[in-house]
């Protein structure tokens, strides 16, 4: 028995915890006898995405298979002692190789439960480590207990192992290879190969620290050399899209292009372009929904299209879009709408007769008399004979 | 590789990404926005609209278009909830076949995974016209909160449109996948993400590549719409009755133009501090004299009436820190109700620290659903997602109580198995209900299904057993298998109740799609040939007196011109149906005429 009175309180206590209470009586490995004894994963088991090997599902099978027998330290290749952080690591790194989506992309067939199964085993295990304090407490007391049982036990055998070995010896058999090597000579230490050995120390040092130096520009370049080279294919790609039309896609590559290489004109350049062709394209679309609306000659309708009249004059204007909104703004009585786009563009194309009349009448239908005159004003020194502008000054002399 | 496109179905706004070299970005959709309004609607004529399409005729076509589909979606119809919804909304309903919502539009009725489908067609499409070729699996995101039969039904909408859905994660998961991918880091994130119908709240901890959810909280049933309602119910149309002794409540339209202008101030209020909510004609008094709403909204106004949401969602928040039981290193804002400068402040006040900066909060969403698409496949981006259960799953026991099998906050996927036996003498099945909730009261909790294991061989109570394993997959949903531990086979279990619908009606709702896809393009060639048509006869147009003073004195001319003006004529007729047919005729025949004109210009300038 490898356990007392106390231990046994500890044990029912584990027990209580179901399925996961139970410890396995003997270890499946120990941390004296080497870190992860008889089983020792491969780490990228399941890394690999492309196939799984024999022997890498042999692995798996087996964890399934004995999982109740391995204690949940050892599952997770930790000692007894391990802190909170270091149990996270390690169920970190568990996770990354028995996660079933790290072989999602596999086919695996019914050999995917086996992996899931190993992943909901070690989560389990994870849990009662990190949130039930007294299980963790009591599991810990008890796998030492055992562990150190065990070792004791192992201990009296190689004790018994080496009266043997001694008693053979006494009879005249050779020794085992070790005991026979001498200890190396301990190398002589004067004044002077002291300071030689701190200089040489300081050399070292230094070189490390250029190489190290060296290294980091080296990422460096090269990171800047990937981007570069990223940011090429991108454009290439985009150019393609342009070109077939996916005018979306274009717009996407280059902005990934400018956003790695922001000073590369050609780059931006092409961004620019691509951005004017789709806002023109939303705005022609924008149009037709329009010519939609106001062929309905429906007085809701045409009050919400004046909301897509303005975004797509917003978006990309131009003469017959402009037109059309200020009729339609004064007709239902709302230039309000319009009269800072006309005069946003007016200001744009200033010899432009036909946006100075649109604010012209837009002004007239404010009632801003003053204002309207301004601009026929305007109109009537860039063209005296201006018919529009004319009639306009008759009407308010 | 194959591309997977990452969606974000939400209850306001959708949103497609995709993967293009080793950064996910956004696919701008129609109007070149990079979000879609979930809007559908469907025309008098039988034609669907979706997007800003459907939400700019909202106003003029209330009852025939749906909003906000996905505050529905996986409820059953006769739910107090559900019926509250279908009533603020106004819409007409029945329940389907099992027991799920259809809604009534233009006297047809759909269900609300078949609305979700309209619009993930509708994304669908944006990202096939991106590509310029065909796009068949996606990762849709649910908000964190919802139950497996929410999870069911998203899925199914998923389907329907064609797609292929690998794996649904949670949104604000999703939102932290996007923040954290790329950037070497080891810390605790928490994720407040508040958008248009739900609110959920997320803690995870992110350290080389590992996302692992340690808590999840939310609330399904509180979002912006839940602000746009206080605006209205509590303050418009109550100060609307006071003036004019008018219900503004029983007219749809006038309830729609309410519900727009609404929202339109409260975003303008988030960088305002006052604004105008102007909408002339809304209403007629019976005594036939139309009236106009016209009103200020302060920012103070907005905030009093809306506090206690805001205050809401901080409580969820204290409870989510409690379940994950660490301090926090960053706090993330994701959903378009966190521009509102109350809640921005609350989150910092609570938190005691900024929210970060550099997360859009209406593409991070479906932006991480595209990397998490991309790293499940080979050679995929190295990153992994530990999620967890939002709700606690299990099973009504004797006396109604509940029996937790798997505890909310477990890390998915995982599965119990659970012993049941016979109860009664000669019992021939076992009833097993499962439910999902916190509720001590398993009646208060969500039903996920009704399951009976059937076929038992007759032998005295307790003598049989069964060992019934509850699953829930990385995608979040339930499945229920059982054995009987006498004879060790599959037991069978009879799905009695699930949210879903039959089998059929999802075969028809699929072929509809489809033949709505063949209609879809067959309506843009429509747009095309008319607009072709329509250009060509203004060409013509202007043309025309110059051929007819140039063709008078040719007696030879004469019949040409009849015939001409014989096309001209019939195409102005045309370009008023939508036959393809003869719009395709009479565009090439206008086109030849056209021709023929410049020829004849041409050879009489000549001579
Ligand atoms: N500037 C703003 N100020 C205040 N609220 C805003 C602003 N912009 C958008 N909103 C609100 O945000 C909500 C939409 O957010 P979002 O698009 O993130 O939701 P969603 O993803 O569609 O919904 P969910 O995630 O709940 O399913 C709407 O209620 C909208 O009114
Ligand atoms: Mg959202």
């Amino acid at each position: 028995m490898w356990f007392d009175q106390a231990e046994a309180k500890d044990l029912t206590l584990l027990a209580e915890y179901g399925v996961w209470g139970g410890v396995p009586a003997a270890p499946l490995c120990l941390p004296g006898l080497g870190r992860y004894g008889r089983y020792q994963f491969d780490r990228y088991v399941l890394l690999q995405r492309n196939n799984l090997t024999v022997a890498q599902r042999r692995e798996v099978i087996f964890l399934a298979e004995h999982f109740h027998k391995i204690d949940h330290f050892e599952f997770f290749e930790l000692n007894h002692d391990a802190d909170e952080r270091s149990l996270k690591r390690a169920f970190f790194r568990f996770s990354k190789r028995f996660h079933p989506d790290q072989v999602s992309a596999i086919d695996l067939g019914h050999f995917s439960e086996h992996v899931q199964m190993v992943f909901e085993y070690g989560q389990q295990a994870y849990k009662l480590l990190t949130e039930e304090r007294e299980f963790r407490a009591a599991y810990a007391r008890v796998t030492a207990a055992r562990d150190h049982a065990y070792l004791t036990h192992l201990k009296t055998e190689r004790e018994v192992q080496r009266s043997r070995v001694e008693s053979a010896r006494a009879k005249g058999i050779k020794p085992p290879l070790k005991s026979r090597i001498a200890s190396a000579p301990t190398p002589a230490t004067d004044q002077r190969t002291q300071e030689e050995i701190t200089d040489r120390k300081a050399m070292l040092r230094e070189r490390l620290a250029k190489n190290n130096q060296r290294r980091q520009d080296n990422a460096e370049a090269k990171h800047s050399a990937d981007l570069k080279s990223q940011a090429k294919t991108f454009f290439i790609a985009g150019e393609q899209a342009e070109r077939r039309g996916q005018l979306n896609r274009a717009l996407n590559h280059f902005k990934l292009c400018v956003e790695y290489i922001p000073q590369e004109k050609k780059y931006m350049i092409a961004l620019k372009r691509v951005e004017a062709l789709i806002s023109d394209q939303r705005a022609s679309g924008l149009w037709s929904e329009v010519e939609v609306m106001l062929s309905a000659d429906d007085e809701l309708q045409r009050l919400a299209a004046i909301d897509l009249m303005v975004e797509a004059c917003e978006i990309s204007p131009n003469q017959r879009r402009l037109m059309t909104l200020s009729q339609e703004t004064i007709e239902l009585d709302c230039v309000d709408r319009a009269l800072p786009l006309l005069i946003k563009q007016h200001k744009k194309e200033e010899l432009s007769l036909e946006y100075m009349w649109a604010i012209v009448q837009c002004y007239e239908a404010l009632k801003q008399i003053q204002e309207a005159k301004h601009y026929a004003h305007l109109m009537i020194s860039l063209d005296p004979s201006e018919p529009r502008a004319i009639r306009f000054n008759k009407r308010y002399h | 590789m194959e591309r997977i496109i990452g969606i974000d179905l939400g209850t306001t706004n959708s949103c497609v990404s995709i993967v293009e070299g080793n950064t996910s970005v956004v696919i701008p959709g129609r109007g070149g926005s990079n979000i879609t309004p979930s809007v559908v609607a469907i025309t008098q004529d039988g034609k669907r609209l979706v997007g800003q399409l459907a939400k700019r005729q909202a106003v003029t076509n209330p009852t025939n278009t749906i909003t906000a589909g996905k505050r529905l979606i996986g409820r059953r119809w006769d739910e107090p909830l559900t019926q509250e919804l279908l009533e603020a909304r106004g819409f007409e309903s029945h329940a389907g076949q099992q027991g799920e919502v259809m809604v009534k539009i233009n006297q047809r009725s759909y269900a609300i995974p078949e609305i979700s489908s309209m619009i993930l067609l509708e994304l669908k499409e944006i990202a096939e016209e991106y590509f310029g070729g065909s796009i068949s699996k996606a990762v849709l995101t649910v908000p964190a909160y919802f139950n497996d039969r929410q999870r069911q039904a998203t899925r199914e909408a998923g389907k329907l449109a064609g797609l292929e859905v690998i794996r649904i994660i949670n949104e604000p998961t999703a939102a932290a996948l996007s923040y954290g991918y790329g950037k070497d880091i080891d810390k605790v994130v928490a994720v407040y993400d508040l958008g248009g119908g739900t609110f959920d709240f997320s803690v995870l901890h992110i350290s080389e590549g590992v996302f692992e959810v340690l808590s999840t909280v939310g609330d399904t049933q509180l979002g912006g719409e839940d602000f746009d309602d206080r605006l209205i119910m509590q303050w418009l149309v109550v100060e609307f009755a006071k003036e004019h002794r008018v219900d503004l409540r029983r007219d749809k339209m006038a309830m729609q133009r309410l519900r727009d202008a609404a929202e339109r101030a409260k975003c303008e209020l988030s960088s305002t501090r006052s604004t105008e909510i102007s909408l002339p004609f809304i209403i007629s008094r019976a005594d036939g004299m139309t009236l106009h709403l016209q009103t200020i909204l302060t920012r103070q106004k907005l905030e009093s009436l809306t506090e206690d949401l805001v205050e809401r969602t901080i409580e969820i928040c204290k409870r989510g820190l409690q379940e994950a039981k660490t301090e926090v290193n960053e706090v993330i804002l994701v959903g378009g109700m966190t521009r509102m400068p109350l809640i921005q402040e609350r989150v910092r006040d609570f938190f005691k620290r900024s929210p970060r900066r550099d997360v859009h909060p209406d593409e991070v969403v479906s932006l991480g659903a595209a990397l998490q698409g991309m790293s499940l496949q080979s050679n995929g981006p190295d990153i992994l997602l530990l999620d967890v259960t939002p709700m606690s799953l299990g099973i009504m026991v004797s006396g109604g109580l509940f029996n937790t099998l798997i505890p909310r906050n477990t890390t998915i996927p995982t599965s119990k198995s659970h012993v049941f036996t016979t109860i009664r003498d000669q019992q021939t099945s076992v009833r097993i209900l499962v439910l999902q909730g916190e509720n001590e009261d398993a009646t208060k909790n969500d039903l996920l299904g009704e399951f009976t294991l059937s076929q038992i061989r007759s032998a005295p109570r307790g003598e049989i057993e069964f060992e019934v394993t509850f699953d829930i997959d990385a995608n979040g949903v339930v499945s229920v298998n059982a054995r009987n531990l006498e004879t060790g086979q599959e037991q069978a279990i009879v799905v009695t109740a699930r949210s879903g619908m039959s089998g059929e009606a999802l075969e028809r709702m699929a072929t509809e799609n489809a033949e709505h896809l063949v209609g879809l393009r067959e309506r843009e060639r429509v747009l095309q040939l008319k607009q072709k048509i329509k250009r060509t006869l203004n060409m013509m147009d202007r043309i025309m007196p110059r051929v007819e003073t140039l063709l008078s004195n040719n007696g030879f001319a004469e019949e040409a011109l009849v015939k001409a003006k014989e096309v001209i004529r019939r195409s102005k007729a045309t370009i008023n149906h939508d036959d393809i047919e003869a719009l395709e005729r009479d565009a090439k025949a206008l086109s030849r005429t056209l021709n023929m004109f410049h020829n004849v210009i041409e050879k009489m300038k000549r001579s």
